[in-house]
């Protein structure tokens, strides 16, 4: 009996010494992760109304505001628009506004029932009644936001001017075998679930954090040689929020009929997508075109899924400003 | 290994709930107390290497060494040891990733029969990954509630772990999360000029619910197995999902030998 009363003794020592002083917090702002926007009233944000709660959004407006509205929404889910940022050059035509979405990115972290796909959309609409209020927009959104861009435009095509997909997830449900976009390589799960022992994904923060390892990672299948890119811009990645959008059974990550009535949206759509990778032009031929009744898909050879915003940015620009109508009409 | 006398069939007719536990238990000739998992009395032996295997998801190898303190207890049991262990994840060399406990263990009691023996661990735990460093300490206290027989044990696998203290140091890549919305210095009003390295409080904390079996093997051979849940706590209630490091499962298998 002594030695177990001295095997948890000497542990509640070891606790009480090690709990004596006072430590950082991994939930404090600013502590692993860049705070968001709740939390930092000087990040660019705009606070809106969806699913019964006022959130704010991490949210940027780019040019003049009275020039068409363009918005621009990132994927993950739950990257942020770091990445998109390029997309800024399209200021000379538009007021360039982008957003992370709630739960994502540097946007206020909400729970998993603000995160049903009719909630998606309402932020959506919200952000269009709030930045341009009566005026229709012209959508591009990446990977999964250019899923949900193409799910709101299927809701609300009289909303939308022009939609553009720059490689988006797949609209219709691809075989298994079609698709490995995001998988993680042994090495970097392992080191995942180690972390475990220093770092265990209690709460936002810390789950987020993680992701700086992991992510870079996952991506390397979105890359013509299958390795990570060399830089990938983001602030911070909303790991619940990608969570729910993909794992959980009321969420629209998997499965979902994403463009059920867009055939009533007129115009063309542009899809642009790179030749490399686990959303390349051939996955998109397969896995999205079939879904979008008028659409055109522009390859950008060499480009990945992150790349095509880097290193082929240029290309992808001249894509965009050659599809886009303000660049088809004389200045105003 | 020195046989000793057992008390194998003690309450096993007052326990029907525990009739599994029981009959296994049965099976086992007594000839030393031993206790599952991580705890590896070994009788009159004072010392015993241990090796193993385990999942929990990282697949681990855990190398370790146990010695007796003090003389063998009157009438069997396996009183107190102390050693140190070793947990190595495959990610090792390539992130300096590394687990070293100080460990206790005690079995109450004559350590026969139904005993609930003990572990206590206080470690240090590190990893390197493209986020930074880490260098944390914690402890660990394990308690194996169950029947001990001959050759064998079967047994419930509880614990608890928490990381009490880590140390982080961002990387670059890290430090590069904070770039553009706060430039160093520039962002006077909040203050903020990127991740913040330093000893961070209460970073890791798991419970353990499992079973684990040990079945001895020739006089200095024991081998142990033990599986179940492993789960850390998620505010967001995420029990399952690997985005969030979440599969609340471990398996360990492994070998001790003593002399």
């Amino acid at each position: 009996m002594f030695g177990a009363v001295a095997a948890i003794a000497a542990s509640a020592l070891a606790t009480s010494a090690l709990a004596a002083c006072q430590p950082l917090s991994t939930e404090a702002p600013a502590m692993l992760v860049p705070p968001t926007a709740e939390q930092d009233p000087a990040l660019p944000q705009l606070s809106v109304s969806v699913a019964g709660h006022v959130r704010a959004l991490h949210l940027q407006r780019f040019g003049d505001p009275s020039r068409p509205p363009l918005f621009v929404l990132p994927g993950g889910p739950g990257a942020d628009f770091r990445l998109m940022l390029v997309l800024r050059a399209l200021a000379d035509r538009y007021h360039v506004v982008m957003w992370d979405p709630r739960g994502a990115g540097l946007s206020e972290r909400v729970s998993a029932a603000e995160l049903t796909l009719d909630a998606i959309l309402a932020e959506i609409a919200a952000v269009q009644a709030a930045v341009a209020p009566g005026r229709r927009v012209t959508l591009v959104g990446h990977s999964f936001g250019g899923r949900l861009f193409a799910a709101y435009t299927a809701r609300h095509p009289d909303a939308v001017a022009q939609l553009v997909l720059v490689e988006p997830g797949a609209l219709v449900t691809p075989a298994p075998r079609d698709y490995e976009g995001g998988r993680v390589p042994f090495d970097a799960a392992e080191d995942f679930f180690w972390q475990n022992e220093l770092l265990s994904s209690s709460d936002h923060a810390a789950a987020d954090y993680k992701a700086v390892s992991v992510l870079p990672a996952a991506s390397g299948s979105f890359t013509c040689d299958g390795y990570p890119p060399p830089t990938y811009p983001m602030w911070r990645f909303g790991a619940f929020h990608h969570h729910v959008l993909t794992h959980t059974d009321h969420a629209p990550g998997r499965h979902f009929a994403w463009t059920v009535g867009i055939e009533r949206f007129a115009p063309e759509v542009l899809v642009v997508a790179g030749t490399c990778g686990a959303l390349r032009a051939e996955v998109q031929r397969r896995y999205t075109m079939p879904a979008l009744p008028r659409a055109r898909l522009v390859e950008i050879p060499g480009a990945g899924h992150v790349s095509i915003f880097l290193d082929y940015a240029d290309a992808l620009l001249a894509a965009l400003r050659a599809h886009l109508g303000a660049y088809h009409e004389a200045e105003p | 290994m020195t046989a000793r006398t057992s008390c194998g069939g003690r309450g096993r007719a007052a326990h029907r709930g525990l009739a599994v536990l029981a009959a296994v238990a049965a099976a086992s000739r007594p000839a030393f107390a031993q206790a599952p998992t991580a705890i590896h009395p070994t009788g009159t032996a004072r010392g015993a290497f241990t090796v193993g295997v385990g999942v929990e998801p990282a697949v681990v190898l855990t190398l370790g060494y146990l010695r007796r303190v003090g003389p063998a207890p009157r009438g069997g049991g396996d009183g107190t040891r102390v050693g140190v262990r070793l947990k190595l994840p495959t990610t090792a060399l390539r992130n300096e990733a590394w687990r070293l406990d100080l460990l206790g263990t005690a079995s109450p009691g004559s350590g026969r029969g139904w005993a609930a023996p003990v572990i206590g661990v206080v470690y240090a735990v590190h990893d390197r990954n493209r986020a930074g460093a880490m260098l944390g300490f914690g402890t660990e206290l394990r308690v194996a509630p169950g029947r001990y027989g001959s050759h064998g044990a079967v047994a419930l696998d509880l614990g608890w772990q928490a990381t009490l203290r880590t140390r982080v140091r961002h990387s670059t890549a890290s430090r590069a999360t904070f770039d553009d919305r706060y430039p160093v210095g520039v962002d006077s009003a909040s203050g903020i000029a990127g991740p913040v390295d330093g000893w961070y409080g209460h970073t890791a904390s798991r419970w353990r619910l499992g079973v684990a079996a040990s079945r001895g093997a020739g006089e200095s051979a024991v081998f142990q197995f033990a599986a179940g849940a492993l789960v850390a706590p998620q505010r967001q209630g995420v029990l399952l999902g690997f985005d969030l490091g979440q599969l609340p499962f471990y398996t360990e298998a492994g070998v001790r030998l003593a002399w």
